[in-house]
C-alpha cells in the first residue's frame, strides 16, 4: 500500500534529532578523549591496499611465493589535536611462511611477533596531506595464502580493541601467482572482507570493528526468543 | 531455558540433530550502531525511548547489556538478525594450501548472537582463519520444529551497483539469487574473517579453547556509503524481524502464523518465506511481502539528500504500518479490499492524469479508509499494545473547517499544472471517468450537486466527523485493541454537534446524479461519549475482520473503478458497506463480544458516524 507524502509521522522530528546528535558527538570528542584511556579512543580508519605497481604484478600473475612487494596503509586524519610523533601502525601478516619486513625501522620490542612489523608513524607530519600512506614492503614465504593487516599502536599498546584493517592474498593453483582469487570459494570470502565484494555481499574496504565478547553476555535471555540455531542457507529450514 | 547457552538450547529445542560435541566451540555476535528514536504508526501516540530501546533490542556498547532507561542512548548498538555460513580454516604446519575443515550455517537470534562448533582437520596446524558471511534472512520455527517460516531481504543487483559502485565486484552468488523480467535479485551479504591460533589440538581435532569472534560491529567505517543507505537498510531490516517476532508471540507460536505470514513464491526455493524487498519508490506490503525505498543513486543525487526519501526504510511508524498490511492481507483477507482512484485520483485542466497516493486528510473510499487504518492500528498495538495516547489526543483525519473538505470543488488551483491535488482536478477525473463532458450542461448539474454536499454539511454545522479516513479508523482500531477507557479527549467536542452522515457516500451520489437528496442525513450526538471499554484480544480482533464482510464481500463486489450506486453503497457508505467500520462493530456485536451501547460509546469518541 503506498504511502501519500505527507503520510510521514514523526519524520520531520526524526530527521532534526539526527542532526542534533551528530553535533552533540562533535562537540563531546575532543574534550573526552584526552581523558581517555587507549583502548577507548578511536574508531581509526585504515585501510591495507596494494601498491599501484603490486596491483599491476599481481594481475599479471607475477606475485608468487617469496615475491617481495610494497603495501601501502592508509589512514584517515583524525580531527583533533592529539596525535603526536609517538603513534606507531602495525602491519601484522598471517600465512604460512609469511615473512614481513618494513622500510622504517623495525621496533625491537616486538621482533618477538612472526610476520609483524610495527612501523613509527608521525601523524603531526604526516595529515597535512589527506589520507596519507606509509609505506611496506611484504615478503611471501612459502605458504599458499597470506593475510594481511594493520591496527593501530600507541607506546606499545594497542588501540581500540581488534580494530584494524587488511587484505588477502592466495595463491592460484595454475600459475603459482599469488592473486585475490583462485583456490576456490574460500579466496572469495577473503576477497570480501579485505577489498570488495561480489554483487550480494558488501567488501569491506576497512574490516568491521570487534569489541570483545565475553561469555557471560550470552546469559540474557528473552523467553519469548529462539535462540542461535542451525539452517538450511538454500531453504531455510531448521536442522 | 535460562542458563543453557543458546546454540545448544536451539538443538534441544528443535530435536533436530543432536549437538556435536567435538571441534571448537565458536562464538560471536553481529552488531550495527544505532541509536535514534521510534516514530509511532499513529501521530496520536508515543512510544517512550524505554519501548524503543525494548523493540530495537539496544544494547550498552560498553558492557554490552540491554539499553533499560527511558532516555536517549547515544551510541547503542542493535543485534543483526541472519543466517551465517562460518568456514573453518587450517593450514598445514609444513606449508601449503590452505584447506577447508569444516562449514556451518547457522542463525543468530534476535541479539545478533551466534554459536555453533567447527571442526578443525585433523593433523594440521593450530593457525586458523574463520571466516563469515551473514546473510539478510532469518527463520522463525516452531519450537516443536514442525513448522517454519523464512523472511528474506532482497535488493536488486543492479541498483545495488550502482548505489555502492566501488564496494562490489563482478562475481555473483549464484545460489542466493533469482532473476525476474529480467532483472537478478539477491540477498545482501556481509562479510568478516577472523585469523587465530589455537593453544594446543588433540589427536581428533577437537579442542577445550572457545574461539571468540567477538562482537562484530557492521559498518563501523561510514566510507562509501555517502547516503548511508547500507545503515537504514539494516535498521529496517531487523525491525521487520522485531515485527515478526512480536505477531508470532502474539499467535502463541501457533500454525496460523506460519500459514498467514508466508508464502510459496515461484522462485526456486523461495518456499515459507515472507520477501522483504528493498527495490520500491515508496513502501508498501501485502501478504507475506514487503517493499521498502531501494538503492537509488539518481533519486538520492537529485534530492540532494537522501534522508528526504530513505528515512522511509527505517522508519518503525512506517515498517508497523506496513507489516499491519501483511497482516490485514494474510489473516483476514477476504476484508482486504479497498479502492484508492476514488480519492488519489486527479486529473488537471490539460487532461493530464496524475495520482498524489493515499494520506490522512482524505475521505476516502470505505476500504481504503479500514485497509490503511488498521494496519496503523494494529503496527502501532505491535508497537507498544496501543497504549500511551498523547495527552492532547486529538481526532484526526478530516478537516476543521469543512468548507475546506477535498470534495469541496475548489477550482481556484485549476490552472496549476504542478500537482496541487486540485480538488477541482478530482472532479475532473470522475466525470471523465463517467463520461461527462466538460462544462456540459450534465457536468454543471453535478457539479452544483456536490457543491450542495459541502454546502449543506456546512451548514449543519459538520466539523471534522467522519468514518472515510485512514487515521480516524486507526484511531478507532487503537480503541478496539488498547485498554484504555479514557474519553477525555472527547469531552464537550461530541455532544450537540450536528453532522452529515455518509458526507464521502453523499458525494458519490452527487457525482453519479444518484438519488441525492438536499439536506438529508443530517444527525446529531445527544451527549459526549462517557467511557470506551472495548478491549478485544488480538486473536479475536483478526479472526472477526476476516469474518464481518462475508458473504458480501468474497461475493460480487464492485470493483475499483466500477463508479455508480453499487459502488456509493458498498464501498463509499460506512453505514451500508458490507467492509466498514460500523459492520465490523455489529458483527462483534453479533457475536457478543461487544454490546451496542459500547459501539455506540466506541464511535462517539471518535467522531465517527453513529449506529
Amino acid at each position: 500500500m503506498r504511502h501519500h507524502d505527507t503520510d510521514r509521522p514523526g519524520a520531520g522530528i526524526a530527521r532534526s534529532g539526527l542532526c542534533l546528535v551528530a553535533t552533540f558527538g562533535l562537540l563531546l570528542a575532543v574534550p573526552a578523549i584526552a581523558d581517555m584511556p587507549l583502548q577507548d579512543r578511536g574508531p581509526y580508519n585504515f585501510r591495507v591496499e596494494l601498491s599501484e605497481q603490486a596491483t599491476e604484478a599481481l594481475a599479471r600473475g607475477e606475485i608468487m611465493r617469496q615475491s617481495t612487494f610494497d603495501i601501502w596503509v592508509r589512514f584517515d586524519c583524525p580531527t583533533d589535536d592529539l596525535w603526536s610523533s609517538d603513534y606507531q601502525i602495525m602491519v601484522r601478516a598471517v600465512g604460512a611462511g609469511l615473512v614481513a619486513e618494513g622500510v622504517v625501522p623495525i621496533d625491537s620490542n616486538d621482533s618477538s611477533l612472526e610476520g609483524a612489523v610495527l612501523i613509527p608513524v608521525n601523524v603531526a607530519a604526516l595529515c597535512p596531506e589527506q589520507a596519507p600512506l606509509v609505506p611496506v614492503t611484504v615478503t611471501i614465504g612459502n605458504g599458499s595464502a597470506v593475510g594481511i593487516e594493520a591496527q593501530l599502536h600507541i607506546r606499545g599498546q594497542r588501540l581500540d580493541a581488534d580494530f584494524g584493517s587488511g587484505l588477502f592474498l592466495a595463491v592460484d593453483r595454475s600459475s603459482e601467482g599469488m592473486q585475490k582469487r583462485g583456490a576456490g570459494a574460500f579466496l572469495a570470502e577473503q576477497m570480501a572482507n579485505y577489498n570488495v565484494s561480489d554483487a550480494t555481499a558488501l567488501r569491506r574496504q576497512v574490516a568491521d570493528r570487534v569489541d570483545e565478547l565475553t561469555i557471560p553476555q550470552f546469559d540474557f535471555t528473552h523467553p519469548d526468543d529462539q535462540p542461535s540455531m542451525r539452517v538450511d542457507l538454500q531453504t531455510g529450514a531448521p536442522r | 531455558m535460562r542458563g543453557l547457552l543458546p546454540g545448544v538450547a536451539a538443538l534441544l529445542v528443535l530435536g533436530a540433530c543432536a549437538p556435536r560435541a567435538d571441534g571448537v566451540r565458536v562464538v560471536g555476535q553481529l552488531v550495527f550502531e544505532e541509536d535514534t528514536g521510534c516514530s509511532t504508526a499513529l501521530d496520536t501516540q508515543e512510544m517512550s525511548w524505554s519501548e524503543c530501546h525494548q523493540f530495537k533490542r539496544r544494547l550498552d556498547p560498553s558492557i554490552g547489556a540491554i539499553v533499560t532507561g527511558n532516555s536517549m542512548f547515544a551510541g547503542a548498538l542493535r543485534g543483526l538478525g541472519a543466517t551465517i555460513v562460518l568456514d573453518f580454516w587450517s593450514t598445514p604446519v609444513t606449508g601449503g594450501e590452505l584447506v577447508l575443515c569444516d562449514s556451518e550455517t547457522i542463525q543468530t537470534d534476535l541479539h545478533g548472537r551466534f554459536e555453533t562448533r567447527l571442526k578443525p582437520c585433523e593433523g594440521l596446524g593450530t593457525d586458523y582463519i574463520v571466516t563469515g558471511q551473514a546473510y539478510l534472512q532469518f527463520t522463525f520455527a516452531q519450537a516443536s520444529g514442525d513448522r517454519y517460516g523464512v523472511v528474506r531481504g532482497v535488493w536488486r543487483e543492479d541498483r545495488a551497483l550502482d548505489l555502492f559502485e566501488d564496494r562490489f565486484g563482478p562475481e555473483i552468488d549464484q545460489a542466493h539469487a533469482y532473476t525476474r523480467d529480467g532483472k537478478r535479485f539477491a540477498i545482501p551479504r556481509f562479510v568478516f574473517v577472523q585469523y587465530g591460533a589455537l593453544s594446543s589440538l588433540d589427536a581428533v581435532g577437537s579442542s577445550t579453547e572457545i574461539i571468540n569472534l567477538g562482537r562484530r560491529r557492521l559498518l563501523d567505517t561510514p566510507a562509501e556509503d555517502p547516503f548511508d543507505y547500507l545503515s537504514l537498510m539494516l535498521s529496517g531490516w531487523q525491525s521487520v524481524l522485531e515485527l515478526h517476532q512480536r505477531i508470532r508471540n502474539r499467535a502463541g507460536d501457533a500454525d496460523e502464523y506460519y500459514d498467514n505470514m508466508f508464502s510459496s513464491f515461484s522462485d526456486p526455493g523461495w518456499d515459507n518465506t515472507y520477501r522483504v524487498s528493498f527495490d520500491d519508490t515508496w513502501a508498501r506490503a501485502g501478504k507475506a511481502r514487503m517493499s521498502l525505498f531501494r538503492p537509488d543513486r539518481d533519486r538520492f543525487e537529485e534530492d540532494g539528500d537522501a534522508w528526504d526519501i530513505a528515512w522511509l526504510i527505517s522508519s518503525v511508524a512506517t515498517l508497523s504500518h506496513e507489516i499491519g498490511h501483511s497482516l490485514h492481507a494474510g489473516y483476514a483477507g477476504s476484508s482486504f479490499i479497498s479502492s484508492y482512484s476514488w480519492s488519489s485520483s486527479y486529473m488537471n485542466a490539460d487532461g493530464d492524469f496524475y495520482d498524489s497516493g493515499h494520506s490522512g486528510s482524505q475521505y476516502q473510499e470505505v476500504g481504503v479508509a479500514m485497509a490503511e487504518g488498521l494496519a496503523s492500528a494494529m503496527g502501532q498495538h505491535l508497537q507498544n499494545d496501543c497504549a500511551r495516547w498523547k495527552s492532547n489526543r486529538w481526532f484526526k483525519g478530516g478537516v476543521g473547517t469543512f468548507a475546506n473538505n477535498m470534495w469541496n470543488l475548489d477550482a481556484s488551483c485549476d490552472d496549476d499544472e504542478d500537482e496541487p491535488e486540485c480538488s477541482y482536478h478530482r472532479f475532473r477525473y470522475h466525470m471523465t471517468e463517467r463520461g461527462v463532458v466538460e462544462d456540459d450542461s450534465e457536468w454543471d448539474l453535478r457539479k452544483d450537486l456536490a457543491l450542495g454536499v459541502t454546502a449543506d454539511a456546512v451548514a449543519a454545522g459538520h466539523k471534522r466527523v467522519t468514518s472515510n479516513s485512514e487515521t480516524r479508523i486507526a484511531q478507532f482500531g487503537c480503541d478496539l485493541l488498547d485498554n484504555d477507557p479514557d474519553v477525555n479527549h472527547a469531552t464537550g467536542k461530541v455532544g450537540g454537534q450536528s453532522y452529515m452522515s455518509d458526507f464521502t457516500y453523499r458525494i458519490g451520489q452527487a457525482f453519479d446524479r444518484d438519488r441525492y437528496a438536499a439536506v438529508a442525513g443530517i444527525a446529531t450526538y445527544d451527549a459526549d461519549p462517557t467511557f470506551e471499554s472495548v478491549h478485544l484480544q488480538w486473536s479475536t480482533f483478526l479472526t472477526n475482520l476476516e469474518e464481518y464482510c462475508k458473504p458480501e464481500c468474497t461475493a460480487t463486489f464492485p470493483g475499483g473503478k466500477d463508479w455508480g450506486t453499487d459502488y456509493n453503497e458498498k464501498r463509499l457508505s460506512t453505514l451500508q458497506s458490507p467492509i466498514g467500520a460500523h459492520r465490523f462493530l455489529t458483527g462483534l456485536e453479533d457475536d457478543g463480544y461487544i454490546s451496542r451501547l459500547q459501539s455506540r460509546e466506541l464511535l462517539k469518541s471518535n467522531l465517527m458516524e453513529e449506529l
